[in-house]
């Protein structure tokens, strides 16, 4: 997207996205309509989607269960629109912590969790995810409990995984929508746990 | 990068994520020094769609300099 | 559909093969040996999606779980750490 304030010419790469828009809808292959929507719904989804099943899953014991067992289902539920997409939640537990990573590109839930960061797409944790993943986890702040055991999912396939993290204490009785606040995308992803702060 | 995944998001399937993956993957190691990922995508998009039999380079080519030049008009 | 072969709990290793293509059984993980954690369903062979054919017949997908102390040579973490990956049946034997 080009920044207003200041003139700055299409790079190679900008004039060849452009280009392609302008000759697939010249070819009737899209319309602009078609575009737009596809834009808008894609600029809509965002964490606060991901976080509001989370919070459910938290104040709800039978949606707990059902989003374990089916999270497509879950999720279309709670009336979230999320067509193709293969969920796949995983529990974090005191025993369990688990972490989700694409090594072969960059797949992610983005319905639910939006755009992924750089990080996420870096080499870096693409490959150090898997390969030493207690080391990642430090890079972010988390250090685990020697006896927690990490379980690492890495996303070669069709499904997507969300971390479903545990409740941090403090959070009794407070909303839904209160506790959808407290639930970052780091933490669905698995770099960071919920904090009641 | 938007207005493209906008394409992506076509009604008729023109395209898998596999060839598009498949057509980053063509670009070799050194497109990940090199190229952002934006980059990576548009030209992996583009590749697909040429593959396809959908656009042809010279559209493409013809097109790409006609933007140019629009662009270049508005200084 | 190709049948499935394999249920939770079998033991299996990937496959040590290295063809040209798209191909989405990780390096890491070839010629590894783990444990089929679940069957996730049948899906289109992304190998042959990538070259713009049909992907037929579905192909069973697994769930495979791998210790990383097994992995990984030097792992540094619990014995208990897994590494679970999503692989092709006809990656597995």
């Amino acid at each position: 997207m080009k920044d207003s304030g200041s003139y700055q010419p299409y790079s190679y790469f900008q004039l060849m996205e452009v280009s392609l828009r302008e000759l697939l809808v010249e070819k009737g292959i899209v319309s602009e309509a078609e575009v737009a929507a596809t834009v808008a719904d894609i600029r809509a989804r965002s964490p606060e989607r991901g976080a509001k099943v989370v919070a459910r899953a938290w104040v709800s014991e039978a949606f707990r269960k059902r989003l374990l067992d089916n999270g497509t289902e879950a999720c279309e539920e709670l009336g979230l629109d999320v067509p193709a997409l293969k969920l796949v939640v995983v529990e974090n537990s005191p025993d369990v912590h688990n972490l989700v990573v694409c090594t072969l590109c960059s797949c992610y839930p983005r319905m639910l969790l939006g755009i992924p960061p750089d990080w996420y797409k870096s080499r870096n944790y693409r490959s150090r995810a898997v390969r030493e993943p207690r080391a990642v986890l430090s890079d972010f702040g988390l250090q685990l409990d020697e006896k927690t055991k990490i379980r690492v999912h890495d996303s070669t396939a069709d499904m997507r995984y969300l971390v479903l993290p545990m409740r941090p204490a403090g959070t009794e009785g407070w909303s839904e929508e209160r506790l959808a606040s407290i639930v970052t995308r780091d933490c669905m992803i698995g770099v960071a746990v919920a904090k009641a702060s | 990068m938007v207005l493209l995944t906008g394409v992506k998001g076509g009604r008729k399937k023109r395209m898998t994520v596999d060839e598009l993956r498949k057509n980053i993957e063509a670009l070799g190691p050194e497109a990940y020094e090199r190229m952002s990922y934006y980059e990576r995508w548009v030209i992996s998009i583009t590749q697909t769609m040429v593959q396809r039999g959908v656009i042809t380079t010279e559209e493409l080519g013809r097109k790409m300099a006609e933007v140019e030049s629009r662009d270049r008009s508005k200084v | 559909m190709t049948e499935a072969r394999y249920k939770p709990g079998d033991s299996v290793r990937v496959r040590r093969a290295y063809p040209l293509g798209h191909i989405r059984t990780p390096f890491y993980i070839r010629g590894q040996r783990g444990v089929i954690e679940r069957l996730c369903g049948s899906f289109g062979n992304p190998e042959e999606l990538a070259q713009q054919r049909s992907g037929e017949p579905r192909q069973p997908l697994y769930r495979v779980r791998f210790r990383q102390q097994e992995v990984w040579p030097d792992y540094r973490g619990s014995a208990e750490d897994v590494l679970e990956v999503e692989i092709f049946q006809h990656w597995l034997e």
